[in-house]
Formats: C-alpha cells, sequence, structure tokens
C-alpha cells in the first residue's frame, strides 16, 4: 500500500489539491478580514460626514432663550437634521450628559452611551467611535446654536456580517468547485500521463527482456516532455534495431566466409586420405590436392588475421598518436609487397609498384603499425586488380592540410553505385572478378584513418581520363612541428 | 529391403560460390560414380535445375550476387520442381535452419560438414529413387492414395506434387495408419539412421503436406498432430 502512496498518480493528485486548497484559503484570508474591515469603516465614514454636513443647519437651529437649552421640538428638528443624513439611531445629550434626545425611545430605556459621550466631550472636535455588539457607536461633540452638546450616533452593523457571510458562502461553494475541477483535472491528466508512462515502462522492460526484436513502441505524438523521450526510446530502438540487423548480416557473411573454405579443406583432406588408405596414390593429384589446401588454409588464415583486427576495431583499442614519416613508410610498406614478389615465381607477370617519395618529408600525426596496416590493404587490392606489367603508383605530399598519401592503379576502376559500397563490411568491388579478398580490407582501413581523425577515400581521378583505375586517397593529421611523441 | 533394382548412380546438382568447394564436392561425388554438374550462381542453379533432371541438389544459402540459396529453392518449389534439395549453410541457429525448410528444402547440413554426412544423405535418395519391385502397390486411404513405385499422391483423384521429404514422411504415416509416430521415426524414414537430425524439421515438412493434402490446413483431419509425441495418419 505505500507503494500506492508513492506513485505518480496520488502524488500528482496530492499536489494539485493541495495547491488548489492553499491558493483558496490565502485568498479567503486576504479577501474576507479586510471586507469586513472595509464594510465597518465605511458606515463610519458615512454618518461621520453626515454629522459633518449637518453641522451648518444644526447652528441655526435657533433655541429659546429663557432656558437655554434645547428643549424638545428643537432637540427634534436637530435630530431629524441628523438623522436624515446619517440614516442612524441618535441620542442627544447636553454637556452635563443628560438626555435631551432619545427619538422615540422613552428616556430611561436609552443604551448606555455614558462612557462614549464624556469622552466625546473631552476629546473636542474629533469623534469617538466604538463597535459594541455589533453596533456602532460614534459619539461627537456639537455645536448647537452656540452650546455643547453631544450626538450618539448608533448603527447596526448586521449588514456587514450579513454580507462576510453571503461572500464568505460563495467563496466556499468556488472552493468546491474549484478542488472538484482540479481533482477530476488531476485524475485525467495522472490517468492519461501515467498510461504513456507505462507505456513507456513497459517497452523498456521488454527490450531489456527480448533486446532489439521487441515489438515497437507505438508512435506518442505528445509534445510534450514525455512525448519526447517516447520519441528519444524509439529512436534508441530503431538504433539498436539496426546495429542488430548489422551484427547479424555481419555473422552470416563471417561463418560463411569460415565455414566455406573449411567444408572445402576438410573435403580436401578426406579425399586426399581416402587415396592415401586406397592405395591408389596418383601422386600428381594428391599434390595438387595439398596444394590446394595449403592455399584454403593461408586463405583461412588471412581471413582470421582480418576479423582479429575488425574485433578489434569494434572493441576501441586504443591507438598511438605520434609523428611519422609517410614518405619513409610508404618504402618500408612496399619493400615488403617488393620481397613477397620475388618470393613469388609468378611476380614476373605482375604490376609493378613504383613509390613517389615526398620532395620534403611529409610528416603525419598518426599510429604508425596502423598506417602502415591501410598502406598494406590499399596496395595489396590496387597489385591484385592491376593488368600485369602496368604500374601501381604510391605518392606521398601534403594536401590542403593533411599529409596524403595516394595508391593508384590502372585496374577497371569502380563504378559509380559500388563507389561508397566497397568501404562496408564484406562487400567486395564487381570489377574485382572475384580475386582474392574477403571485402574486409577497405573496411578495417577506413576505420582506422577515422579513429586516427583521417579519412580514407575513393578519389574521382584515375591515372587520367583515358586510362580508367582506381586511386585511393589517406589522408591523416599533419604533425604539428617541434612536436614530440605522445599517445592519445 | 529389397536394393536390386536400385539404381547405383545419381544425377547431382551442386551450388556453391566457392570453387574450391565445388571441385571437392564433384571429386568426391564423382569418385562414387554419380554424375555431378557444379554451378557457381543462383540464376544458373535455377536455369539447370529447371533443365536437366537430377536426383538431388545440394545447394548453398550464400552465393554472392543475385539470388541466395532460399530464393533459388523457393524459386523451384514454385516451379513444382520436386527435386530433394539439401542446403549447405554456414548459420548453425535453429531460425536459420527453419528457414531454409521454410524455403521448401528437404534437409540442410551445416559448414563445415564431413562428406561423408553429405554422401549419407544422397544415398537416402539414391535408396528411394527408381521404381523398386516389392511391397510397392498403391495405398489409399480416405481421399489420399499414394503410388509408392511411381511416387505418385492423388488427393480425389487429383495429383498432387509432393518434395521427396514430404512423400517419404506422408508414405511411412499411410504405412500404418492411426499409429502414432514420433519425430525420430518420421526422420528415420526419411534420412535413414544418419546422423542426429533436427526433429523439428519434421513440424515444417508436415506443414507444409497439410497445406497440400488438408482442405483446411489449420483444422487438419488427415495428418494428426499427438501434442508432445509426434502424428498420425487417419482416415477423416
Amino acid at each position: 500500500m505505500q507503494g500506492w502512496l508513492l506513485g505518480l498518480r496520488p502524488r500528482l493528485l496530492a499536489a494539485l489539491l493541495l495547491t488548489s486548497a492553499v491558493t483558496l484559503a490565502v485568498a479567503a484570508l486576504a479577501l474576507l478580514s479586510p471586507l469586513e474591515q472595509r464594510l465597518r469603516s465605511d458606515g463610519e465614514s458615512t454618518v461621520l460626514t453626515a454629522l459633518g454636513t449637518a453641522r451648518p443647519e444644526l447652528a441655526e437651529i435657533a433655541v429659546e432663550p429663557a432656558t437655554g437649552r434645547l428643549n424638545e421640538a428643537e432637540a427634534r428638528q436637530a435630530a431629524l437634521v441628523l438623522r436624515r443624513r446619517s440614516q442612524a439611531t441618535l441620542t442627544i445629550l447636553d454637556s452635563q450628559l443628560d438626555v435631551v434626545y432619545a427619538g422615540d425611545e422613552p428616556t430611561q430605556n436609552v443604551p448606555d452611551y455614558y462612557g462614549e459621550a464624556r469622552r466625546a466631550l473631552r476629546t473636542g472636535k474629533a469623534p469617538v467611535s466604538e463597535v459594541r455588539d455589533n453596533e456602532l457607536i460614534l459619539a461627537q461633540r456639537i455645536k448647537i446654536s452656540g452650546r455643547h452638546y453631544v450626538v450618539v450616533l448608533t448603527k447596526r452593523l448586521d449588514y456587514v456580517a450579513s454580507a462576510v457571510r453571503v461572500v464568505r458562502t460563495a467563496f466556499l461553494e468556488a472552493a468546491g468547485a474549484g478542488l472538484l475541477v482540479a481533482l477530476l483535472l488531476g485524475i485525467g491528466l495522472a490517468t492519461t500521463l501515467l498510461r504513456r508512462l507505462e507505456r513507456l515502462r513497459d517497452a523498456t522492460r521488454e527490450l531489456e527482456r527480448r533486446g532489439p526484436e521487441a515489438e515497437e513502441l507505438p508512435e506518442d505524438r505528445g509534445r510534450d516532455e514525455v512525448g519526447e523521450l517516447t520519441r528519444a526510446f524509439a529512436g534508441m530502438q530503431a538504433r539498436l534495431r539496426r546495429q542488430e540487423a548489422a551484427r547479424r548480416a555481419f555473422v552470416a557473411t563471417a561463418s560463411h566466409e569460415l565455414r566455406t573454405p573449411l567444408a572445402s579443406l576438410d573435403g580436401m583432406l578426406e579425399l586426399l586420405e581416402d587415396d592415401l588408405r586406397s592405395e591408389q596414390l596418383d601422386i600428381e593429384d594428391a599434390r595438387e590436392r595439398a596444394t590446394s589446401a595449403r592455399a584454403q588454409s593461408r586463405r583461412l588464415s588471412r581471413l582470421a588475421a582480418d576479423l582479429l583486427d575488425l574485433s578489434r576495431l569494434d572493441a576501441e583499442v586504443g591507438l598511438r598518436s605520434e609523428p611519422l614519416e609517410l614518405g619513409e613508410l610508404a618504402r618500408a610498406v612496399a619493400a615488403e609487397f617488393e620481397l613477397a614478389a620475388e618470393a613469388d615465381r609468378r611476380a614476373a607477370s605482375k604490376a609493378r609498384l613504383d613509390v613517389h617519395p615526398p620532395a620534403q618529408p611529409c610528416w603525419a600525426q598518426a599510429d604508425p603499425g596502423a598506417v602502415a596496416q591501410i598502406v598494406r590493404i590499399l596496395l595489396d587490392n590496387a597489385l591484385r586488380i592491376a593488368p600485369a606489367d602496368s604500374s601501381v603508383e604510391v605518392e606521398v605530399g601534403p594536401a590542403e592540410g593533411w599529409a596524403r598519401l595516394r595508391v593508384r592503379d590502372r585496374g577497371p576502376g569502380v563504378p559509380e553505385p559500388e563507389r561508397e559500397l566497397i568501404f562496408e563490411r564484406f562487400q567486395r568491388g564487381s570489377t574485382t572478378g572475384g580475386h582474392g579478398g574477403f571485402g574486409l580490407g577497405l573496411a578495417i582501413g577506413r576505420e582506422l584513418a577515422t579513429r586516427m581523425g583521417g579519412t580514407l577515400e575513393l578519389l574521382d581521378d584515375g591515372f587520367a581520363p583515358a586510362h580508367p583505375g582506381g586511386c585511393f586517397a589517406l589522408c591523416l593529421p599533419e604533425a604539428q612541428e617541434n612536436e614530440g611523441s605522445g599517445s592519445v | 529391403m529389397s536394393t536390386t533394382e536400385t539404381p547405383t548412380s545419381l544425377k547431382i546438382l551442386v551450388v556453391d560460390d566457392e570453387e574450391t568447394l565445388r571441385e571437392t564436392l564433384t571429386r568426391s561425388f564423382s569418385r562414387e560414380g554419380h554424375s555431378v554438374e557444379a554451378v557457381a550462381s543462383g540464376q544458373e542453379a535455377i536455369a539447370r535445375a529447371g533443365a536437366g533432371h537430377f536426383d538431388v541438389v545440394l545447394l548453398d544459402v550464400a552465393l554472392g550476387a543475385g539470388p541466395n540459396g532460399y530464393e533459388v529453392c523457393r524459386t523451384l518449389r514454385e516451379q513444382r520442381n520436386v527435386v530433394p534439395i539439401i542446403m549447405l549453410t554456414a548459420l548453425d541457429t535453429e531460425a536459420d535452419a527453419v528457414q531454409g525448410l521454410e524455403a521448401g528444402a528437404d534437409d540442410y547440413v551445416t559448414k563445415p560438414f564431413g562428406l561423408a554426412e553429405l554422401r549419407s544423405r544422397v544415398r537416402a535418395v539414391l535408396r528411394r529413387s527408381g521404381p523398386r519391385a516389392l511391397g510397392r502397390e498403391a495405398i489409399a486411404i480416405g481421399p489420399v492414395t499414394l503410388d509408392r513405385g511411381r511416387r505418385e499422391v492423388t488427393v480425389d483423384g487429383k495429383p498432387v506434387r509432393l518434395t521427396f521429404s514430404e512423400f517419404e514422411l506422408l508414405a511411412r504415416l499411410m504405412s500404418e495408419p492411426g499409429r502414432l509416430l514420433n519425430r525420430q521415426e518420421l526422420l528415420r524414414a526419411i534420412w535413414g539412421d544418419s546422423a542426429y537430425r533436427d526433429p523439428r524439421a519434421i513440424d515444417v515438412h508436415i506443414r507444409h503436406l497439410r497445406e497440400k493434402l488438408e482442405q483446411r490446413p489449420e483444422e487438419p483431419q488427415l495428418i494428426l498432430t499427438v501434442r508432445g509425441a509426434g502424428y498420425r495418419f487417419q482416415e477423416p
């Protein structure tokens, strides 16, 4: 149950309700109490204003000179003037605090206003006001025909209370409605939000459980954060799926490439074994089979090396970064090939390898082993497809802020649709005529070049428009002057 | 079983993009007395299998550019070619195997395979090809008639083209109507006592059989599944 309380829905609801309740409570406090005060002071000022404006009229009331004090008719006249203006009940006392007028009430029933009246006499012109038993009592010294009297005006303040009551009731009703709306809104919001989040959660669990194969998340068109999260998730899933598909394709091709030569190797050895067992050995035939088996096993070890290179790249084994002279490196790698060619008797019919070193040393910032490997891949490819007695040229030099090495051949070139494809794993160009490779070299080469901050590309120009052929360019960052060797 | 009238040689079509393997297979089967033709691409395979009457096709899955092994297999089956097809695949997961069987292959062999293993498959095909002398009269159960000698099956008098595996399976099931046969028994009926085969292959073949024989394959009346045990054939 505690878990339920920690859920998003109750928390969201509680927050909404609390916010609404607090807002209403603060509004009520801020409104109701000042309203009451305001209504009261309004009442008071009405009466005071009435007194003020009545003054001249009061002064004119002629007092019978004999007694020097207000007789009943005069008092009634003064009262009339005051009442007309103030709409209040009034009592008039003389300076001895004897009641001279008490409206229609008998004099003895007049409530006790002496306290206020005395204070009013003492304070002079300023009125004394007090609220007692929800009644506004206002005492003020006035002058009627030259003598001081005290007029006490009283006004029931019930209308204030009832006005406040009405407002309070309206407020409570508004609060109830507001909270209900908040509740409904909260439930609605929490439910849709929760449903979307739950969908996302389920999809994530599904992805965890079943991997990229997991069912695709339905599209969330929401333009809020949850929508964004959902789209980000879908994007991630699509990417994982593409990676998985690529991985599968890679495994499928790799196992085909590995197992097919194994199958033929196994078959050849089995046939050879049969021959040996049957003691009808055709020596020439057996020799041929042994040669063929060796070729297969060499092919297998080349593939194993390529696959290891790839997995090392995939595992992101670190590369060094040090200054190296590209011309020197090109010469060294070309020398390896020449040695191998000398060992090979068929070398005579093969293409030549010409290295054009740069006029100035051309320093690149890279991993020497990796660069040598790329050059080996390029030369191997070029020599494999170059026509006999043509030349494969290696050219080194600076180019647009790069240290560049180009390998050109006079082979058949690469058809337009395959220009990028040949850099992908297990993709062989159609013009290689099925010679040798596994289609991994350029993929490895490009990956290595990119890792070193460089590029490996197929350039548009071959030797010249008249001569087709491939021209691959390896561009590496130039080494900074006076920089020692270091590692990344 | 009599093998007196069994032919001793078969016409085999080898399809693989790797030259050395083609050569090795050709050599190995020629030595056994079969006549072998080897092609490298899917197109050639479809053209040759359609033209020449082969007794068995050994078909590699990955064939470089052009149609792959699965596509070749599917195309041949769509052309109602029922030649036994054994896929040579470098992939050994169940999904890959089933993909081949779904495409209509009779069996698959995972590279690297021993030649002996492949030969045992081919011998299984050999044992059943050609007319044979004994106990080869037609069996008729319900709407289905199966003629072992002529390798023909009819449903309600209409001929049905069954692949090698489908025919062998149906023949085994109809030889003992009403009896439950487990997957291993059914596998033996196709390939004899050779190396271990994937019993799930039977499920794929049975499904293909139902599609060809049953009026409503999803509610089979002839070939019934006995859950967890196997299959039996019954008169509806």
